[in-house]
């Protein structure tokens, strides 16, 4: 028997695969976060983990007082980091001085909730003063305002003070502020709060523009979910901890790879997200067995990439059964008959696979049984 | 952009701006008054020395100051002139006494000075070349500065000082003092008439020195042929002592310097509340500032320069003020003020310590700009 050939992933879902291809730009691990001091000290931060790669729209949810804010300026270099890791732009946090912290700063853009404008300078002189942060040739320092406000729709508006401004005005002029200098990180409290559908869009759209076109990482902190379609990753914060971090495109695939398995068919899109994001990553080299016959099935699995074959071996020779490629699933007979493996399957290519724990699985199938119940039950009393 | 933000964040509320400015403004022409009459009175206190010649005085040891100096025996010169390095002495008395206006039988104050009628003793041109016109009895030589009450100062006018009739036989510019309204100058036997001051005794004994004597030598050598009941200066101790008596001992001087030192503190609570004010507004702005990765340096130097802007804008109209206001009090009291270089920038370096003193106040309170709270 070969034994099998599998690398285990510890990380968190998110990473499953990104993590393989690029270096993220924030990477946050085991934070803790405590405010106060003494008998008062209250923790607010319980080990978040988070990374954000290059070109990521994030969009972090949570009630107020859940730790959001704080995890915010943390990132934004704004609070000094007290226990665990933060890493921006590949510059750890950690042990900063102000003077370090403030040229980290320089490299991130802020949009705030209150847009904080100067109240003494014109939309102009404030993106103006803002570029000074970094090297411009002297026209730059003309032409790039007023470049930027066009785009934002504010040509006509660029020689005004804030005072003239109405409140969608200057929310785009803060947001010019936080994007002339093409920062790789943007970091956005309720970005869209101020502004009505259309402009809100507008400025959802130029954010998701910048991320694409520039391998920027975009952080928002928002209730409005009608930008939620713009996120590559919504994840969402209960109490101080980072209680889910889904992956939108993965997390969807997996779900439409899930739907096709009768046992999930009828489990409801909550749960099958739940699901989704319970599922761990591991990789299989071609030639080497995923499943083994006459082995107690333990896991279900499903291949996100790669190809597979299930076979059997009678009197050494193999007999080929099955051909499996993505989004296939196997290995759930063993686990809802508790009855051995009937097959082995081997990765005929090297080949990522989703897999499920068994109690989980049972519990989902479970899960769902009892919804149809619930579900029967509602027809029958209607 | 740092100073174009500062000054945009200065001018940005006209009407406060102004008000501000105006107050500013306000104390600092206060304090180039108080200043302006400190000064006057100084330079007034040691008009007369001025005008007369010697390198070393001797006074009675009762001396405290021009207005009180005492009397000593003049014997005590002829001691003096025979000692080695000196080259000649000579007298000076002071007396105060009152001037009655022929016209209008008023009143007023006067210095009277008696003089030798040796001209080596007078540096004042006016005086010196007139000594003769004092030589008869009775004859004064009056100072044209002296107060409008004195009425016709001219040629040929009589007067009366001490129920005594005086001719006025010449005229000279001086300018009063603080102490008294005018001065007159006679020869010391018309003084001792004057007053009723023994003619042998003196208020000033003057002394020159040999051009190539030493002259700490000489008033070392003086000093111990002359007795205990006298004191010997030279001529810089002297001009200080008499400032310095002025500045510290006399209450006018005292007044001026507390009311510099109450202006310059009402100036200074002016701007602090202005630039309080304008940091508390702008707390958010510069927080702002910093979380966009502006230096803390950057942001306390938009403070200082709105302090300086403040500063700036306020003492130009107040000098301009305080020249017009200089003139006036020099036409109407004769006080011989000038709001010379030294004055512009001493109230100009006030200001500039005002400013900084109320800056560094105020912008204490940046430190309450966290840009944490922004978010």
């Amino acid at each position: 028997m070969i034994p099998m050939n599998k690398k285990q992933s510890a990380a968190a879902p998110e990473q499953r695969f990104a993590s393989r291809e690029r270096t993220p730009s924030v990477d946050i691990r085991d934070v803790n976060h405590y405010y106060g001091a003494g008998e008062n000290r209250k923790q607010v931060l319980f080990h978040n983990n988070l990374q954000l790669y290059p070109g990521e729209i994030v969009i972090m949810t949570g009630p107020s007082g859940s730790g959001k804010t704080t995890l915010l300026t943390l990132i934004g270099a704004l609070r000094s980091v007290q226990e665990g890791n933060v890493t921006i732009l590949d510059r750890e946090l950690k042990g900063l001085g102000r003077s370090e912290q403030e040229r980290i700063r320089t490299n991130i853009g802020f949009i705030f909730q209150a847009h904080n404008l100067f109240e003494s300078l014109t939309a102009h002189e404030t993106i103006r003063l803002v570029m000074q942060l970094h090297d411009y040739s002297r026209s730059q320092y003309v032409t790039r305002p007023a470049e930027i406000l066009t785009e934002l729709g504010l040509a006509d508006r660029m020689h005004y003070k804030p005072e003239n401004l109405s409140g969608g005005q200057r929310q785009r002029v803060a947001i010019g502020r936080a994007l002339v200098n093409h920062p790789k990180l943007i970091l956005a409290d309720e970005p869209t709060a101020a502004l009505d559908k259309d402009t809100g869009r507008k400025v959802v759209t130029m954010l998701q523009e910048r991320a694409k076109n520039e391998a920027c990482t975009i952080l928002i902190v928002t209730h409005d979910n009608r930008i939620l379609d713009v996120a590559d990753r919504i994840v969402n914060m209960v109490d101080g901890y980072i209680v889910s971090n889904i992956d939108v495109a993965e997390s969807l695939m997996i779900c439409n790879f899930l739907k096709k398995c009768k046992v999930f068919a009828k489990t409801d899109p909550t749960l099958l997200a739940d699901v989704a994001g319970k599922m761990t990553i591991e990789t299989v080299v071609a030639g080497n067995d995923i499943i083994t016959e006459g082995e107690v099935g333990d896991k279900f699995y499903l291949i996100r990439s790669g190809t597979a074959e299930a076979y059997r071996t009678v009197n050494s020779n193999v007999t080929t059964l099955k051909p499996y490629v993505t989004g296939d699933f196997f290995g759930e007979l063993a686990l809802l008959s508790n009855a051995p493996r009937g097959a082995s399957v081997r990765a005929t290519s090297e080949t990522d696979l989703l897999v499920l724990d068994k109690a989980i699985f049972v519990d989902v199938v479970k899960q769902s049984k009892n919804f149809e119940d619930r579900l029967k039950d509602v027809f029958f009393h209607k | 952009m740092g100073i174009a933000l500062s000054w945009k964040n200065t001018t940005q509320n006209k009407k406060r701006t102004l008000a501000a400015v105006s107050g500013i403004a306000f104390s600092l022409v206060l304090i180039f008054m108080q200043v302006g009459f400190l000064d006057g009175a100084t330079t007034a206190s040691t008009l007369l020395y001025d005008c007369i010649d010697f390198d070393l005085i001797v006074t009675s040891d009762r001396y405290e100051s021009m207005m009180s100096c005492g009397r000593f025996d003049r014997i005590y010169m002829r001691k003096a002139a025979v000692e080695p390095g000196v080259a000649g002495t000579g007298i000076l008395n002071l007396a105060g006494k009152r001037w009655t206006n022929p016209d209008t039988e008023e009143q007023c104050s006067i210095l009277l000075v008696g003089v030798d009628d040796d001209p080596a003793y007078v540096l004042h041109p006016e005086i010196r070349d007139n000594l003769s016109q004092v030589a008869p009895d009775n004859t004064i030589m009056l100072d044209r500065l002296s107060h409008k009450d004195y009425g016709d100062v001219s040629v040929g006018t009589t007067g009366t000082i001490q129920d005594v009739d005086v001719r006025v036989t010449a005229n000279f510019d001086l300018g009063v003092s603080l102490f008294t309204e005018g001065s007159g100058v006679t020869n010391h036997k018309t003084f001792a008439r004057l007053t009723g001051v023994p003619a042998r005794m003196a208020s000033f004994g003057l002394i020159k020195i040999d051009p190539n004597a030493n002259l700490q030598d000489v008033k070392r050598r003086l000093r111990n042929a002359l007795p205990a009941d006298v004191f010997l200066f030279d001529r810089d101790e002297f001009i200080r002592q008499e400032q310095a008596f002025f500045i510290s001992v006399k209450p006018v001087g005292i007044v001026f310097q507390t009311g510099v030192l109450v202006s310059f503190m009402v100036g200074m609570v002016i701007l602090y509340q202005v630039l309080s004010t304008e940091v508390s507004n702008r707390l958010s702005e510069y927080a702002t500032l910093k979380a966009v990765g502006f230096s803390t340096a950057f942001i306390y130097r938009i403070g200082i320069n709105q302090a300086l802007f403040f500063s700036v804008l306020s003492y130009s109209p107040a000098l301009i003020v305080s020249l017009l206001l200089y003139h006036i009090i020099r036409i109407a009291s004769r006080l011989p003020m000038h709001l010379d270089p030294p004055i512009a920038l001493f109230v100009l370096a006030l200001t500039i310590v005002m400013c900084s003193v109320s800056g560094y106040l105020a912008l204490r309170k940046l430190k309450h700009a966290d840009p944490a709270d922004l978010f």
